[in-house]
């Protein structure tokens, strides 16, 4: 009962802000400068026309703008956006108009989740155990170096990562291929690239959760009852240490989602990030709306999707 | 140092204890020379205010307290299962390991922090029963049932499965106490085991552990502030004052004839105690900094009696009453 009340509050609360986020942008987007019809390409295709091209072409514009809608007030553009977009249609895109956007959103962005996936994987597959082993060896070799590594992960950004395995896995070894999509080798170095930065993260975070967790009274208990440090550490410390890392897993999916977008263009990706960049470049106005919406409603449901996690993983913790 | 040993013998034998830490400023001698024996059976309290060292030398001698920076000293012969006496200072990791939990069981005392907070009670008390095989998957949940059934916890089948937070304070030390005796120790440190509970409770935790003594055959080594508690509880009692034993004697002996005035302090500043019409005397000042301890007796700084004696010489045991078993650390004891 207290879950679905939860539930029922977060999701509607997701609702609304997911509307502010579209009218933000609607009209974010229109105050920038340039439109659709105005990209240099229709511009000089207009100019080498003659007097009659001119008419036909201000005449598919009159049409184009009727199409979608961009002859009415912003509002009322963002009131029928909104309408369509609660049944998941997002009608056809500027550039693509024999297509609805959300049979090319459906394919994209599912690109796009694997690499993200695949990197959060990574960051805790890797970044827990980096974590523990550092604060297992608090203070010695391993810790600085593991630690000294972590932050330069931390610091330099995914795209510069990115470039530099390119340089040394496919240009000096030649191991794997520098761009493409479609086959297991396409995924390993977007998903280094994106998921550096959060292994990193990860490593930092448990190794100061542990070292912390270590000091409490329970510890002691768990040593007092004779079984072994490795258990202590294991069913004890490591589980407890987790709760805190489970927050910054939230603000951590939202880093690497928006990370995507500059890896997929490194290495050329057909995901959301190119879909994005390009639609942001043609101002293609329903494209780049329907993007900017999936992507912050991927972050608000993976943040819901934390807070469950948080409440599964410490009993004390109710939905409420 | 293994030895054959007789019946009784005691289960513990600590002689020249000295722990210190090496910290910033300074060693800090928290336990500077204590000797104690606990006979089979015995409860022993071991009295003084924080900061005394009671409960970092149970801790040392059990290895509990953070190794570094910590130097120990002296021997601490626990009597084990196969009646040899080993030394625990001499123990490595594993060996230590196999002891803890099985041969010494352990309350502390905040029964709340010291339970992990995202395990099920259940979970907690088997862990160790199942590592020191004293129980199998098959059976170690009816064996926890009935422990904390045992232990006085209702509808135990239910609370296997709660979780610490659940559970009022009372009934987590119950839990804390059913995970220390669940493998049938031969010791149980009590490490301020009713100083997080009500009032109310403490009477019904004292009275539980008293009545697992008597079933178990166990010892005990009480480490409380309590002095009233310590007096109704404990056959034998150690006083302590910063690192150094003032006074040891039974629980009667100390009562009816107190020999140093550091325990006679004690008795005069507890309102427990104090029978109405007399005055709650505070002891005036504060227990020494562990990195500045004052020259020759150790409370000299407090004590009303206090002469050059006592601030330039270490006061050796004396006897009290003539009772070989009631020594007072004073020049002029009482």
């Amino acid at each position: 009962m207290h879950a679905l009340v939860f539930f029922s509050k977060r999701l509607s609360a997701i609702v609304v802000s997911l509307a502010a986020v579209v009218t933000i942008t609607f009209y974010l987007m229109h105050s920038a400068p340039g439109n659709f019809l105005e990209m240099q390409q229709v511009r000089e295709a207009m100019a080498s026309l003659d007097s009659k091209g001119r008419e036909a072409q201000k005449q598919y514009e009159i049409e184009f703008q009727k199409r979608y809608a961009l002859d009415k007030p912003i509002y009322v553009q963002i009131g029928i956006y909104l309408k369509n977009a609660a049944t998941f249609k997002f009608g056809p895109s500027f550039t693509n108009p024999n297509v609805p956007i959300e049979a090319l959103v459906r394919e994209k962005f599912g690109t796009t989740l694997q690499i993200v996936l695949i990197g959060l994987i990574l960051a805790i597959v890797a970044g827990v155990p980096l974590g523990v082993i550092a604060a297992l060896r608090k203070n010695t070799v391993w810790d600085y170096g593991l630690m000294g590594f972590s932050m330069i992960g931390q610091v330099i950004p995914s795209f510069v990562i990115a470039v530099g395995l390119i340089v040394i896995f496919s240009v000096m070894l030649g191991w794997l291929p520098t761009s493409g999509w479609g086959q297991c080798r396409h995924y390993i170095l977007p998903a280094l690239a994106i998921g550096a930065a959060p292994i990193a993260t990860v490593a930092r975070y448990i190794r100061s959760s542990i070292l912390e967790t270590m000091e409490q009274d329970y510890i002691r208990t768990a040593f007092s009852k004779g079984i072994p440090e490795a258990r202590v550490i294991l069913a004890h410390a490591l589980r407890n240490s987790l709760i805190p890392l489970i927050t910054v897993m939230g603000p951590q999916f939202s880093f690497m989602l928006l990370g995507s977008v500059l890896v997929e263009q490194v290495f050329r990706i057909p995901g959301m990030g190119s879909m994005f960049v390009s639609a942001a470049q043609q101002r293609d106005y329903p494209m780049l709306v329907t993007s900017t919406l999936i992507f912050a409603a991927a972050i608000m449901l993976v943040n819901l999707v934390v807070d469950v996690l948080y409440a599964f993983l410490d009993p004390r913790i109710k939905l409420e | 140092m293994a030895r054959n040993s007789d019946a009784s013998a005691p289960v513990l034998d600590v002689q020249g204890l000295h722990v210190a830490f090496r910290g910033e400023a300074g060693l800090l001698k928290a336990v500077d020379g204590l000797d104690l024996r606990v006979e089979p059976g015995e409860v022993l309290g071991i009295v003084g205010e924080s900061g005394s060292g009671k409960s970092v030398s149970m801790l040392s001698i059990t290895d509990l307290i953070k190794k570094e920076n910590r130097d120990t000293s002296g021997t601490a012969s626990f009597l084990g299962r196969d009646l040899v006496a080993r030394d625990l200072l001499k123990m490595g990791k594993e060996e230590l390991g196999r002891i803890r939990g099985k041969d010494i069981g352990f309350v502390f005392q905040n029964p709340m922090s010291s339970l992990n907070p995202t395990m099920r009670i259940g979970a907690q008390i088997a862990e160790g029963m199942l590592h020191h095989g004293e129980a199998t998957r098959a059976d170690v949940k009816e064996k926890v049932v009935a422990l904390l059934d045992k232990v006085g916890i209702r509808e135990p089948e239910k609370r296997y499965i709660a979780y610490p937070h659940e559970l009022s304070g009372g009934m987590r030390q119950r839990v804390m106490i059913a995970m220390a005796l669940s493998c049938n120790p031969k010791l149980l440190i009590a490490d301020e085991p009713t100083t997080a509970l009500d009032v109310t409770v403490e009477k019904q935790i004292l009275e539980l552990m008293m009545k697992m003594k008597d079933e178990l055959g166990l010892s005990i080594i009480m480490i409380t502030h309590n002095l009233p508690v310590a007096l109704n509880y404990c056959d034998g009692i150690l006083v302590m004052y910063a690192g150094k034993v003032m006074e040891t004697g039974t629980a009667l002996d100390l009562v009816s004839h107190p020999g140093h005035p550091y325990t006679k302090a004690l008795f005069s500043s507890n309102l427990e105690l104090g029978r109405r019409g007399t005055r709650v005397e505070p002891i005036k000042g504060n227990i020494p900094a562990l990195t500045h301890l004052p020259s020759g007796c150790r409370f000299h700084p407090r004590c009303p009696m206090a002469t050059d004696k006592c601030r330039n010489e270490v006061p050796p045991a004396m006897q009290s009453a003539g009772l070989s078993d009631h020594l007072t650390f004073c020049h002029y004891p009482l």
